[in-house]
């Protein structure tokens, strides 16, 4: 059952052609790892699918609908929400204040109530300040609650992050390069909460990455892009041996 | 052919004004890059001092006007160092509301000493000079002539020298600048101080011709922004050109229109902050 | 936030309000109370002010919108009758629709470019207003019905266009507008308004949508800066284009930096009131001395204490917990 469906989706910039006619189907359940070299459009395509940018040409379908030219808030709350790469935070924010905007899109607010104070706005607070807490202690950020973001170590950085997009309820997470930066042991522990997501709350994950180990050992199916054309899809095995994927790869440095 | 003469004349007096005040915040800009909001009251403390200096002290004009432009060139570096540099790091926000700051001190004192009242200290280059049935004024042609000299000497001076050459590298990539050598703080102060220079020399130019006040500031700074706007920020040509856009165009529309030409002043310059930032010919910033 | 620590804040409250209502009583004389309705009419300005810095924007251009909400309840009274009372809310709503349309354009853009564009549309609102005929020109307008008097059940009929009158009604409008400035600033949706200039691009992957959010706020504090208009208009009876020049906008920009932006609603209070009082008493004195004032007292505050008043406190507590 595919949940995404990328059809024929292009890109140009201003004479540079950043996708062309990428054609992707995305099943329910499953990790799909999109790697590339880089430069090859796989932010750009994170982009579109999230509603950041317009394509040129082509159908993004989720949950059968099409999504091209809606907003990224719209897009969020229909249930596909994505990290960012780096700064993915809000930085002055502390952690728990990060994770309560999280879930904005799990229970939003509502205008009148929040000006009137009323007993649904305070139970809504207290509820979705135990979630926030919670969620904390299972990505093993609770020490760091009151801190803010900016202030907390690289890696812990990033699993915020991801806790962050699984707060939000959405059922499809794009995840950009989530394992950027971080040491062997920070990648594992990533990966592991990844898995975790995935079979635990029934998620479906798309990650960009170009930690090559961290993708062949996450992704039950993995897409190579380059200069915007997908040129293999398969399982990592496939991958691993493909004759285009290690043209495409030659003397780029491996993850 | 008389009416465009003299018109004409008019618009170059105007424009020559505004290019003065314009590349000077250009220059700030692109160096500094904050906004010197205090810069239209450069320009009218640069006039307050040739005023001062030739009614109450008798200088003759143009060594009066030639103090002025030091004296302002030394106020920019003052302001540069003691409230500018320091507040570089900080948010710009800060930076805006300490240049507001200054501006209303400067203008306050101002009050102070001149009492508010309007003043001029007159023609200095008396008489009129009258080609093809045109009467145009000597200190209007005057006017065009130095600050046209200027103008070229400056641009001259961002081509040719090494400095200048320094001044536009530190525009378009500081951190690169840095590292070829090029000493931060020194442009700095340098830039602050030309800048300024130039602010009080539209000053001391143009006080000959019209009365001053010390609340006018405010709204020149706005037409220089103007024209620095359509210009393109940090780009010299761009100023120049803009200004002499925008000095035709006043002219014309004030002639023709009256005070609604204003109005549209300002709606071209939110146009321009709405859809093109960077104006006609200007470098590329992250408006933040 | 505990219990007691509730109660402290809520009887600091109280104390704060019912201060408010009595001061009149301490302070009867009529130029005194004159004093107090120009803090008010700053400390609803600077509210707003801090409101919009909270969504991430530096607006030079409040001045403005004061004077649409004085203009339209004072035209509304001269021309076509409609009283003062409804004025108030007339003048609300013109400057809050005002801001809806320009802010469904100008919200989009960000930092420099949105100050200047405040900037530009104030002195826009400005000339339209001293310039062409049916805003009464350079003179502006003058004879600008007062607010006429009430019936009240008890004390009967009561003037509505004295000094103290004027305080009171001012100070409902106020109050008002501080409750709805508090609970918007510390709420859930204060959470929202800070977190869009941090990442924008986040909230919005949040399912945040930054227009309608950036809107509410800016909407908000300019239907106060509005209804604070109409009220000038018809306490002084007089509305001149004059008084909403680019250094009023300033004035209002330092009067709410000066009070701190850690708090929407106490920071404007706390700094329009100060800087107005101060303000009085100088132009007793020598008004040339105003803009001094204010010239200095940016620079200190941006040098020593950029957040403002507010913040003193918690400095204070760093520095004697370092000794």
């Amino acid at each position: 059952m595919s949940i995404l469906e990328l059809k024929q989706v292009s890109r140009n910039f201003k004479g540079l052609t950043a996708l062309n006619g990428i054609d992707l189907e995305v099943r329910e359940g499953e990790i799909l790892g999109i790697i590339g070299p880089n430069g090859a459009g796989k932010t750009t395509l994170f982009n579109i699918v999230s509603g950041f940018l317009k394509p040129t040409r082509g159908e993004i379908l989720f949950q059968g609908k099409n999504i091209v030219g809606l907003r990224p808030d719209r897009i969020a709350r229909a249930g596909l929400v994505r990290s960012f790469q780096g700064a993915g935070l809000f930085p002055q924010y502390s952690c728990l204040t990060n994770m309560i905007m999280a879930h904005h899109l799990y229970n939003p607010i509502g205008f009148w109530q929040t000006l009137a104070h009323s007993k649904a706005y305070g139970l809504r607070e207290k509820e979705v300040k135990e979630k926030s807490l919670s969620l904390l202690r299972l990505f093993g950020l609770e020490k760091l609650k009151d801190m803010a973001a900016k202030d907390i170590p690289y890696g812990n950085q990033k699993m915020l992050g991801l806790a962050m997009v699984i707060a939000t309820g959405a059922r499809v997470l794009l995840l950009d390069e989530p394992v950027a930066g971080m040491n062997p042991s920070e990648a594992r522990a990533m990966a592991d909460q990844i898995r975790g997501v995935r079979s635990e709350m029934k998620k479906t994950v798309v990650l960009v990455e170009h930690n090559m180990k961290m993708v062949m050992g996450v992704c039950d199916r993995i897409v190579v892009i380059h200069y915007g054309v997908k040129i293999a899809e398969g399982e990592p095995e496939l991958i691993r041996r493909h004759p285009k994927v290690i043209e495409a790869y030659l003397g780029a440095a491996d993850g | 052919m008389t009416e465009f003469l003299q018109l004409g004349l008019n618009c170059l007096v105007l424009s020559a004004n505004y290019i003065l005040l314009a590349l000077g915040l250009t220059l700030i800009f692109g160096i500094l890059r904050v906004l010197n909001f205090a810069h239209g009251t450069f320009y009218i403390c640069g006039a307050y001092v040739v005023y001062a200096l030739v009614q109450w002290a008798g200088f003759h004009y143009f060594t009066a006007a030639l103090t002025a432009m030091i004296v302002i060139g030394g106020l920019g570096i003052f302001v540069e160092a003691a409230v500018l540099y320091p507040l570089s790091e900080k948010v710009k926000v800060a930076s805006l509301g300490a240049i507001l700051g200054v501006s209303m001190i400067l203008e306050g004192t101002l009050a102070f000493i001149f009492k508010g009242e309007d003043v001029t200290i007159g023609s200095y280059f008396k008489g009129i000079l009258t080609i093809r049935g045109a009467t145009l004024s000597r200190e209007r042609l005057m006017v065009v002539l130095l600050c046209g000299l200027i103008v070229i000497g400056l641009y001259v001076w961002i081509r040719r020298t090494r400095q200048g050459i320094a001044i536009r590298a530190l525009a378009e990539n500081p951190r690169v600048a840095a590292l070829q050598g090029i000493h931060i703080r020194f442009m700095r102060f340098l830039v602050m101080g030309v800048a300024s220079f130039l602010a009080a020399a539209a000053g001391a130019i143009v006080t000959p011709l019209f009365y001053i006040n010390p609340y006018m500031g405010g709204g020149i700074i706005f037409k220089a922004l103007l024209i620095v706007a359509v210009g393109g920020m940090g780009s010299i040509e761009g100023s120049i050109l803009a200004g002499l856009l925008i000095g035709v165009v006043e002219t014309i529309g004030v002639t023709y229109l009256g005070p609604v030409a204003e109005v549209v002043s300002f709606l071209i310059v939110i146009a321009v902050f709405l859809f093109r930032p960077q104006g006609l010919l200007g470098v590329e910033y992250e408006f933040h | 936030m505990s219990f007691t620590e509730k109660k402290k804040r809520g009887i600091s409250l109280i104390i704060l309000v019912a201060g408010l209502f009595l001061l009149p009583l301490f302070f009867p004389n009529p130029a005194r109370i004159g004093m107090f309705i120009s803090c008010a009419v700053a400390s609803i300005l600077a509210m707003g002010w801090l409101m919009i810095l909270r969504i991430g924007c530096l607006s030079l251009g409040q001045a403005a919108f004061l004077a649409i909400g004085g203009y339209t309840s004072a035209l509304l009274a001269q021309k076509a009758g409609i009283s003062p009372w409804i004025g108030l809310l007339a003048g609300g709503a013109a400057s809050g629709t005002v801001a809806l349309i320009i802010g469904m354009v100008v919200l989009r853009v960000r930092g420099l470019s949105l100050s200047i564009i405040t900037f530009a549309f104030a002195e826009v609102v400005r000339l339209l207003l001293s310039t062409l005929e049916f805003f009464g020109g350079h003179g502006g307008i003058t004879g600008i019905p007062s607010f006429p008097p009430l019936n009240f059940p008890v004390l009967g009929r009561v003037r509505c266009d004295s000094p103290t009158a004027g305080y009171y009604i001012l100070l409902l409008i106020l109050l008002v507008c501080g409750t709805v400035m508090w609970r918007m600033d510390r709420s859930a949706l204060g959470r929202i308004f800070g977190a869009l200039p941090q990442n924008e691009a986040l909230a919005e992957s949040l399912g945040v949508h930054p227009l309608r959010y950036k809107m509410i706020g800016f909407v908000t504090a300019c239907f106060f800066a509005g209804m604070a208009g109409a009220f000038t208009a018809h306490y002084y009876n007089v509305l001149f284009p004059g008084n909403y020049t680019p250094i009023q906008s300033i004035m209002v920009q330092i009067q709410a930096t000066v009070g701190g932006v850690t708090s929407v609603a106490l920071g404007g209070l706390l700094g329009g009131s100060l800087m107005v009082m101060v303000e009085s008493w100088l132009l007793n004195i020598d008004s040339r001395w105003v803009y001094i004032f204010y010239g200095s007292v940016i620079l200190l505050v941006t040098f020593f204490l950029p957040e403002g008043l507010l913040s003193l406190p918690q400095k204070v507590k760093k520095v004697m917990k370092k000794n």
